[in-house]
Order: C-alpha cells, then sequence, then structure tokens
C-alpha cells in the first residue's frame, strides 16, 4: 500500500477506533454554565495587540524570544519597585507566625518548633507544607509523590471528582462533598465528624485508598476556582483526613496525609497543632 | 442559519446558549479526537470537559471568532497531553509489551485491523499520537499542527514520518518488520 493510499485508510480505521460516546455533553454545559468567564481586559493580548503584529509575526523565532525575554526583564524591575516586601517567606523552623499573603484566603499559622516542613503557593486555590520533595504542575494542579507527610491547604468554589461512568460534580456542603465522595470507586471516605477550622464549623473524616481493579477512576478533586485561573487538580494521599469548611463563594479543604498509618497517628497531633493556629486575615 | 462567527461573538459577550450551540457541535469531534490522543475514554472526556470550560471562561480574550475551532482543539489538545501526563506519573494504566502481530492473512478483518491500529496508537508517546490524530484524522495541514503543538515544522514532519512507517507497518501486516522495529525500540527509524 502507498502513502497516498495508506493516510485515507488510516482515518477510516481511526474513525471507527474513536466510536462515538458524548452523552456527556449537557454535564459539561452545567458546568461551563456555573463558570465565570475571564473579562476581556484580563487578557494581555487584548491590550497589548503590539506583541502580535504581522513583524512579529514574521520574525524568526530566535528574536521573538529575545525580545520575549528584554520585556520579561522589564516588567521584573518594575516588579522590583513596585513590590512591597520580597517573596513569600519560607516557613521558619520557630513558633513564629507565617502569613500565606496569596492564598485567596490570607492566613497566617504558626509551624510546629523544629519541624521540617516547607511551604509551596501551587495558586491562589491551593497551598501546601510538606517534608519532603513534592511535585506541582503548573495550570494542573499538585501531588505529593513522595512526602513523608504534610498539609494541603485548597479552595473550591466548584468541584468533581471520578466515579465509574465519568466525572461528577459534588454538592457544595461540607457533609454532602464528603458524603459525595464515597461515590469515587477508588476512595474510602470514614465516617464523618464535626470540628472547627479557622474559627469556623467543620466536617472531618478519615480517608484511604481502595484498590479498584480495572478502574478507571483516580482519588483525587478538581477544584473549580473562584473567578478566573485553572481548574486545579487535588490528588489525595492515603492515609489522611479531610476536613471541610463552608466559606462565602465555596469551601475550604484541609487534608492532612502521612506515609503510613503508624507514621499518620504521629503526625496528627502536630498537623492539627499547626491547623487549629490558622487564623484568616480576611473574613473568609 | 446563525454562522459560527456571530455565535463566537455571542458567546464571548456570555451568551451561554450560543456556547452551548457551539461546544454541542465541536463535541463531536473533540471526543473522538481525545480518545485516540489519550487511549482511556475517562481520561478523554476529562480531558474534553477541562478544554470546553477553559474555552468557556477565556473565550473574551480570543481576538479572531474565526479561529475558534483551531483554538478550541488547542485547548483540547493540550488538555489531553495534560491527562496523560497525570495518567504516567500515577502509573495506574501502563502499557507494556511488544505489539501482538497476527498473521499476514487475518487481516483481511476490518475488526483485526482496527485492533492493530490501536496497540500500534498506544506505542507512540501521546505528542506523537496528538500529531498523527490532528495531521490525520482532523485534517490540519502539518504547518498548522506544529504550530498548534508549538514544536518546528522540521520537527513535525520528522516526528510524523517515524510514526507513520510504524503505523504503516502494523496496519499493512508487514508483521516481521514492525515486529523487529518495536523490539529495536518501540518506534521506526
Amino acid at each position: 500500500m502507498t502513502e497516498d493510499r495508506f493516510a485515507p485508510r488510516l482515518h477510516d480505521l481511526m474513525r471507527e477506533l474513536a466510536g462515538n460516546d458524548e452523552l456527556y455533553i449537557e454535564d459539561v454545559l452545567a458546568r461551563t454554565a456555573r463558570t465565570r468567564q475571564r473579562p476581556a481586559w484580563a487578557f494581555v493580548s487584548r491590550w497589548m495587540p503590539t506583541l502580535d503584529t504581522p513583524l512579529v509575526r514574521t520574525m524568526p523565532a530566535g528574536r521573538v524570544l529575545l525580545v520575549a525575554a528584554l520585556m520579561a526583564m522589564l516588567v521584573m524591575l518594575l516588579a522590583t519597585f513596585a513590590l512591597v516586601g520580597g517573596p513569600e517567606p519560607r516557613p521558619p523552623t520557630s513558633v513564629a507566625p507565617v502569613i500565606a499573603e496569596r492564598f485567596v484566603m490570607p492566613f497566617e499559622y504558626t509551624i510546629p518548633q523544629g519541624s521540617e516542613l516547607a511551604a509551596t503557593t501551587v495558586s491562589p486555590q491551593m497551598y501546601a507544607l510538606t517534608e519532603g520533595s513534592s511535585t506541582t504542575y503548573p495550570g494542573f494542579g499538585y501531588e505529593p509523590v513522595s512526602n513523608l507527610r504534610g498539609i494541603t491547604i485548597a479552595f473550591a468554589a466548584g468541584a468533581s471528582t471520578h466515579r465509574a461512568g465519568g466525572r461528577a460534580d459534588l454538592r457544595l456542603r461540607p457533609d454532602t462533598l464528603l458524603e459525595d465522595l464515597r461515590g469515587n470507586p477508588t476512595l474510602a471516605v470514614g465516617p464523618l465528624s464535626g470540628t472547627t477550622f479557622g474559627g469556623l464549623a467543620a466536617v472531618r473524616s478519615d480517608v484511604a485508598a481502595v484498590a479498584a481493579s480495572g478502574s478507571a477512576s483516580y482519588p483525587d478533586l478538581h477544584l473549580d476556582p473562584l473567578a478566573s485561573g485553572d481548574t486545579a487538580l487535588l490528588a489525595l494521599a492515603f492515609p489522611g483526613t479531610l476536613t471541610v469548611a463552608q466559606v462565602d463563594g465555596g469551601l475550604l479543604i484541609v487534608h492532612v496525609w502521612a506515609a503510613d498509618a503508624e507514621e499518620l497517628e504521629a503526625w496528627l497531633p502536630l498537623a492539627e497543632g499547626l491547623v487549629s493556629s490558622i487564623r484568616f486575615l480576611e473574613e473568609p | 442559519m446563525v454562522d459560527q462567527r456571530s455565535l463566537v461573538q455571542r458567546a464571548q459577550k456570555g451568551d451561554h446558549d450560543a456556547f452551548a450551540t457551539l461546544a454541542r457541535a465541536a463535541v463531536t469531534r473533540l471526543g473522538p479526537a481525545a480518545r485516540l490522543i489519550v487511549r482511556d475514554p475517562e481520561l478523554a472526556r476529562d480531558a474534553v470537559q477541562e478544554a470546553l470550560v477553559s474555552a468557556w471562561r477565556d473565550l473574551p480574550g480570543l481576538r479572531d471568532p474565526d479561529r475558534f475551532d483551531a483554538w478550541l482543539y488547542r485547548l483540547t489538545v493540550n488538555a489531553c497531553l495534560a491527562a496523560a501526563r497525570s495518567r504516567r506519573r500515577r502509573a495506574i494504566e501502563v502499557d507494556v509489551g511488544v505489539i501482538e502481530l497476527r498473521e499476514a492473512g487475518d487481516f483481511a478483518s476490518a475488526v483485526a485491523d482496527r485492533d492493530q491500529l490501536d496497540r500500534a496508537l498506544r506505542q507512540l508517546e501521546p505528542q506523537r499520537r496528538a500529531l498523527v490524530v490532528m495531521h490525520f484524522y482532523l485534517g490540519f495541514p502539518l504547518p498548522e499542527v506544529a504550530k498548534q503543538l508549538r514544536i518546528p515544522l522540521g520537527t513535525a514532519k520528522s516526528r510524523l514520518n517515524r510514526s507513520m512507517a510504524l503505523l504503516r507497518l502494523v496496519v499493512n501486516g508487514d508483521a516481521d518488520a514492525a515486529a523487529a522495529r518495536v523490539m529495536e525500540g518501540g518506534e521506526p527509524a
């Protein structure tokens, strides 16, 4: 078979192979209907059209990169003058309060003395405190791949998870979110109990992994942002706990985990001490 | 009949019904493309969902409404590649082993061809699958595919040639040659 005859055959085979399964579009549209559009002025290309001129389009890639690098340096220079304060402080190994100012609801907290916890602002809706290495995926999410133990604090204006047959939205209340998570076949959610978080009433549950052979589901939460920005992925780690509190516009989710049950038992008192030290700097 | 350009312009101003019309039309093309790239129906649904949510959210930033289709495909392909990366790092599904090649005489069956193509596609890296799908399934010219995937045109040509060599061997039933190539390193040189 020559290439000329092969290509159309390949197209037909691909069409057969892909099949047809578009029944989920109404679920997608229900989700987009709840999502706010970013205003046009928020896009740089809209108010800096000079970046997309025929001249730039015909420039060699190297020169475009050079121009972009010079512009980036200029922006950084201006930012240096404009910013009050420096980069986000790494939590010291002391009892001094640390401020997480880039989180959607800025808060301060105190880490346990002697702890090696390091802070990562994954996005304005996700803040992670971990021991050991962690992995962030810009624009996608965060996964505690090899961490010994840690705490993730996340905000969700909407949430969904995987279920047999597709992704499903979770009802946006602390108790119903945890109840609905039980629909994820890779996740075991324990009994719910009442607690507090940052002065807010909250619901807490233990979470553990379930080996779901042959399942295409994953133990994670997809979290919608408050306004603009990418949907965040919170990949859960086990064993651990989930604490959920209601705030204006969504939910605050606290995920505490450790490498194994024994480690979690040792970690929980320290982690809960840190979580209970959280004080929101603005009304959540 | 309302043309696509005016639907895009209405959707850019927040008309969700206009966006729904665009999305229902697009999903019949996006869904199969995503399934071919990701090779996992669940992740493909996720990728299409992510792409459509991003499209709705960022639509006001699209400067040329006539580029809506190309823009939406780029969002979908990026979401597919992100989903494929996520699957790889979780190691839930691992494709192992070489292509189980059938005897040449069995290739009379279309089902067998499809099965062989499925196995061959799984041997390709997700970005190469995306390249093959965009060019041969969605019909984008190669320069447009290179632009969408943000790779040089020469790289796109080279990757396409290597990918097609493997697919051609498998689908044409050149079992010995394909098996040898796969055993040598996964893809034909």
